[in-house]
């Protein structure tokens, strides 16, 4: 799995490529540990280029959502493909995180929460 | 009922060995004749046979590394059976129970943001949801699960 990192007007943008699973998840952990901080809590993850993605890869997406929410920021996630999207909605977690289409998108989501 | 068609595979239990279950099964189930939006069904299979994997690797064999398991695809008229052998650890199924849903009250009152659901205890959930059927057995040297996923008549 490739991971790309960008910022846009403070927010970062996490993008994903390829397998996104139990064996490539500490990559992500660990960027979260090191990117989302108290000045840093506004987080979009771009799954567009995922083609995979399993309840491990889930649970590391939900530890960055939680904390990101700490720090008074919000993890969003965008591009998800049908099938990546089957397991984040048989686990309903479809209500916890915010969904957009593109990262335009969760952009203009996180601009209208100033 | 024999097997139409059966492919048995054996991998070191390492989670970078698992993406290998998954390109096999993809091209075993391109066989299948009459298989309902082949992409959609190959992904659902994938993903529970990536859940019990990981639970293989994690559980059976938390302590060791010298672990194997060997998995066999046995494709039926519009069933797929997938079994998994190990001789790890035995797994208490019965421990297991649903994660809670970001709504319920139990979460409510366990967390500070009732939005904000919890991190483990996925895995073992999906697979029910994405199967018809889930069993594991364990005795005194192997234990086996075994996935059971049937589609109907395509149109």
């Amino acid at each position: 799995m490739e991971l790309e990192t960008s910022t846009i007007d403070a927010i970062k943008v996490l993008s994903l490529s390829g397998r996104f699973d139990a064996q490539e998840a500490p990559k992500v952990a660990q960027w979260e540990d090191e990117q989302i901080t108290s000045d840093t809590s506004r987080v979009i993850v771009n799954l567009s280029g995922a083609n995979f993605l399993d309840s491990t890869a889930l649970a590391t997406l939900v530890k960055g959502l939680k904390r990101c929410r700490t720090y008074g920021g919000d993890l969003f996630l965008c591009g998800l493909d049908q099938r990546v999207r089957t397991i984040i909605e048989l686990t309903r977690l479809d209500r916890a995180f915010r969904i957009f289409d593109d990262i335009d998108a969760a952009l203009l989501a996180f601009s209208t929460l100033d | 009922m024999e097997a139409v068609d059966l492919i048995q595979v054996e991998i070191p239990a390492a989670l970078r060995h698992l993406s290998i279950l998954s390109a096999c099964l993809a091209e075993f189930l391109r066989l299948a004749q009459e298989l309902p939006d082949p992409d959609a069904t190959i992904y659902r299979c994938q993903l529970a046979v990536q859940e019990i994997g990981t639970n293989i690797v994690e559980h059976a064999y938390v302590d060791r590394l010298d672990g194997r398991i060997r998995v066999t695809f046995s494709l039926f008229p519009r069933t797929l059976m997938i079994e998994f052998e190990d001789n790890g650890k035995s797994f208490d199924l019965a421990s297991v129970l649903p994660p809670k849903s970001p709504e319920t009250k139990a979460t409510r009152e366990t967390t500070r943001d009732p939005q904000i659901p919890q991190e483990r205890g996925f895995g073992l959930y999906v697979v029910r949801q994405l199967v018809d059927e889930m069993t594991y057995e364990t005795g005194e040297s192997q234990n086996r699960w075994r996935l059971v996923i049937r589609w109907k008549q395509s149109e």
